[in-house]
């Protein structure tokens, strides 16, 4: 009788062990899943196939090789940092994205604390700048962009570029901009309305 | 005496939605032209201009815009320079701008062009934490709203930083605060 029992429990325990499994399994991929999203909340994902994009979506590791060939160890820093880089762009049908989807994206972006950092229409060119800040450092940064004759499309950087990381590589592009050279950054930084 | 103690949230409620309508009139203004082909728009976030504030240059033109915009709280702009109903569309907005929440600090009428410059200040008329701007003349039209701690005298500096249409006015803050 007791070996019965006995039987029993340990077959409903095995049980529940799979059940655990499985359900640890289908978090697993849904986190997955919301993580592969995560970075432009599935635009990129749902139009990398359309006909006519040229979708590159770049891991860490390869922008931390690639750094290698970049002048300047604070440049190097910055470029290190990435941890993903994603550009779509459609350049002759024109942007496919629907304003559905851009709204499902503001959704989205308001609930993840990415927020709109500049939008700039001109015409029928337009540029959106989204960002996402935390803890003195910039974590993610989204570009839509949309003209007539280059295309439409967005490019998407996930990564950890802390301001003092930017600071120094500002400050190092300066001091490489040699007399009488055009300077690589600025001297004032200009809203460029009418060139966008 | 119950009856108008019942009424008494209603007028409440009226009350507010009368101010809330009174601020969104310029904004109203601003988001039926902001999908307009004929107008430029730019929005620049608040946040956007707090991380503008942390990076440090040696640059002193740069160290200058910090300063100003550290207290930034945002920008909207909506320019055309070449409309045709520039006056018409000058004086539609002019109606929505809420004169009893707003203190004109300027006026300026040099032949068909138009400017002026209103500020919104704080209760104790401290802090002014809202500038306006409204150019209108026959072909060109401009709407400018700045947001935050502004400081008048630094503002009119941003005149020559901002490569938007529209913008040079903001210098004659500068002389008025002057006079």
């Amino acid at each position: 009788m007791h070996s019965i029992f006995h039987g029993a429990t340990r077959a409903t325990d095995t049980s529940r062990r799979q059940a655990f499994v499985r359900s640890l399994l289908i978090a697993g991929l849904f986190l997955a899943s919301n993580m592969l999203q995560a970075q432009d909340y599935g635009i990129y994902w749902k139009y990398k196939d359309y006909d006519g994009a040229v979708a590159v979506s770049v891991p860490g590791w390869v922008t931390q090789i690639g750094s290698v060939f970049i002048d300047g160890k604070e440049n190097r820093q910055v470029i290190r940092k990435i941890r993903r880089f994603r550009v779509l762009v459609f350049q002759e049908k024109g942007s496919p994205i629907t304003t559905k989807d851009f709204e499902r994206f503001n959704r989205k972006a308001k609930r993840r604390h990415l927020d709109e950092l500049v939008t700039v229409r001109d015409g029928k060119t337009r540029v959106q700048i989204y960002g996402k800040m935390r803890r003195n450092s910039i974590r993610k940064v989204v570009v839509f962009f949309s003209t007539p004759d280059d295309g439409a499309g967005l490019v998407s950087i996930h990564g950890k570029f802390k301001i003092d990381d930017i600071n120094k590589a500002i400050k190092s592009a300066k001091k490489e901009t040699k007399k009488g050279e055009k300077p690589l950054v600025p001297e004032v930084v200009k809203i460029p309305v009418k060139k966008v | 005496m119950k009856k108008s103690i019942l009424l008494l949230p209603l007028f409440f409620l009226a009350a507010l939605s009368n101010a809330a309508a009174q601020s969104d009139g310029i904004m109203r203004f601003f988001n039926q032209y902001a999908e307009d082909e004929r107008f430029t728009v730019v929005y620049i976030a608040p946040k956007l201009f707090s991380m503008v504030a942390k990076i440090e240059t040696d640059d002193e033109d740069w160290n200058k815009v910090r300063e100003i915009v550290k207290d930034l709280g945002g920008l909207r702009v909506l320019t055309a320079d070449s409309i045709g109903d520039g006056l018409a569309m000058y004086k539609d907005a002019l109606k929505r701008v809420p004169t009893s929440e707003y203190s004109e600090l300027l006026t300026v009428r040099d032949g068909d062009e138009n400017v002026r410059i209103w500020t919104k200040d704080t209760n104790d008329g401290t802090i002014i934490e809202e500038l306006l701007l409204l150019v209108g003349s026959a072909n060109e039209f401009t709407l400018l709203s700045f947001t935050g701690k502004i400081n008048l005298d630094k503002i009119s500096a941003l005149s020559k930083t901002l490569d938007i249409e529209g913008v040079q006015h903001l210098d004659k803050v500068k002389s008025k605060t002057k006079n």
